[in-house]
């Protein structure tokens, strides 16, 4: 049974375009960025009350930011998975995932995560950070695939290092298809050859985003750059790519739709939100024969 | 096999084995590759143009074994890096 869900952001703009989904009852599963409530934006009541009930039906995803499983030295590492293994013993989540890459070196925090050059290091770093995560979870692991690439390497790197790592941990991957279309296009390759560069068995959580574009300017010319912002409505070419990777991932249990919550006031937004949310669990139902 | 063949066998499986070399994955251990993590956010987080990113990680001596990565650094990929951890980058020793 592949379920479709909704990454939870914590706005009111996000709960009043999420709300008419939610009152249908199409709305199988919750992915939680538990960080976003470490901060001073603690969940609203209505937030708790979703995240207690689909922890309660085994269909909550927990989801990380600034761990960097891929930093040679992070010092903060060790006081975010206490802080994690809290989160799990709070609630009961079905998995939880981090991205690839790292941003902090040292005592520097670069708030954002960047790829890491491909090889048995890398390889061997993220394995050990990943084999901690699941330790002190108790739950599954996993890693999802990042947008930036600095470079061709990294793009075609990626997919081969995610297999290594998650191969060694037992993990799974989640599939960010908007992700992937971002390296896809800013670097010229074929996003569904990229694709066979994944291990698609092991994907179970797909993410299915809208991003932007920039025109970063170097070496005296611009070039379009397509960015992960969670801004927007989903593109027809991820749409695309969701019908073609479905019968391919044997594993997947979850298919959640991300927005960022400040990017959906007005009605015209919150209606394309729920458009792009019924438009998978449609794609879900057609490939998958239920969801 | 004469010896003028002998030897144009050698270079040719010389340089068989040096372009095998070349295509495999950098060999580095933990050090180079946390030097290579901590240059390049040093790096970005002080706003250098991609260029001399570029320039600065090619001349570290301890990020040799990483040079045909850093050669291939997409300088309008290097922008965005920027950008992004020039909104969210902190330093914990500021």
């Amino acid at each position: 049974m592949v379920h479709v869900g909704l990454s939870l952001m914590l706005e009111e703009p996000f709960r009043l375009a999420a709300l008419p989904l939610l009152e249908q009852g199409v709305v199988d599963g919750l992915e939680h960025s538990f960080e976003i409530g470490w901060g001073r934006q603690t969940p609203p009541d209505w937030a708790e009350a979703l995240l207690e009930y689909y922890a309660e039906a085994g269909r909550l995803w927990g989801h990380g930011v600034t761990m960097s499983p891929f930093s040679v030295r992070a010092p903060h590492r060790e006081a975010w998975l206490q802080r994690v293994a809290a989160e799990c013993r709070r609630r009961r989540y079905r998995g939880v995932s981090e991205h690839f890459g790292f941003m902090v070196a040292g005592q520097a925090n670069g708030g954002a995560p960047l790829p890491v050059p491909p090889g048995p290091v890398a390889a061997k770093v993220g394995i050990a950070s990943l084999g901690r995560l699941a330790e002190i979870t108790g739950t599954s692991v996993g890693l999802e695939n990042l947008a930036l690439a600095l470079s061709v390497a990294d793009v075609r790197g990626q997919g081969p290092l995610l297999t290594e790592v998650l191969e060694a941990v037992g993990g799974y991957l989640l599939l960010d298809l908007h992700n992937l279309y971002c390296q896809a296009v800013n670097f010229g390759l074929d996003a569904r050859e990229l694709l066979g560069t994944y291990p698609l068995e092991r994907v179970q959580v797909i993410h299915l985003s809208g991003g932007s574009w920039s025109e970063p300017r170097a070496e005296g010319r611009a070039r379009r750059f397509r960015r992960d912002t969670h801004d927007g409505d989903v593109p027809d070419a991820v749409h695309g790519l969701l019908h073609e990777v479905l019968p391919r991932c044997p594993a997947v249990e979850l298919v959640v739709l991300e927005r960022l919550g400040f990017t959906l006031q007005g009605s015209e937004a919150a209606a394309g939100f729920r458009e792009d949310f019924m438009r998978v669990r449609a794609t879900v139902q057609e490939r998958c024969g239920h969801g | 096999m004469d010896r003028a063949q002998e030897a144009d066998r050698t270079q040719e499986l010389n340089r068989a084995q040096e372009s095998d070399r070349a295509h495999e994955p950098p060999q580095v251990d933990e050090a180079v590759l946390h030097r290579y993590q901590q240059r390049l956010l040093d790096l970005l987080m002080r706003g250098h143009e991609p260029a001399g990113i570029v320039w600065a990680l090619r001349a570290d001596p301890q990020l040799a074994p990483l040079r045909e990565y850093i050669e291939g650094l997409d300088p309008h990929a290097l922008v965005v890096a920027a950008e992004l951890i020039a909104r969210w980058g902190t330093c914990s020793s500021e």
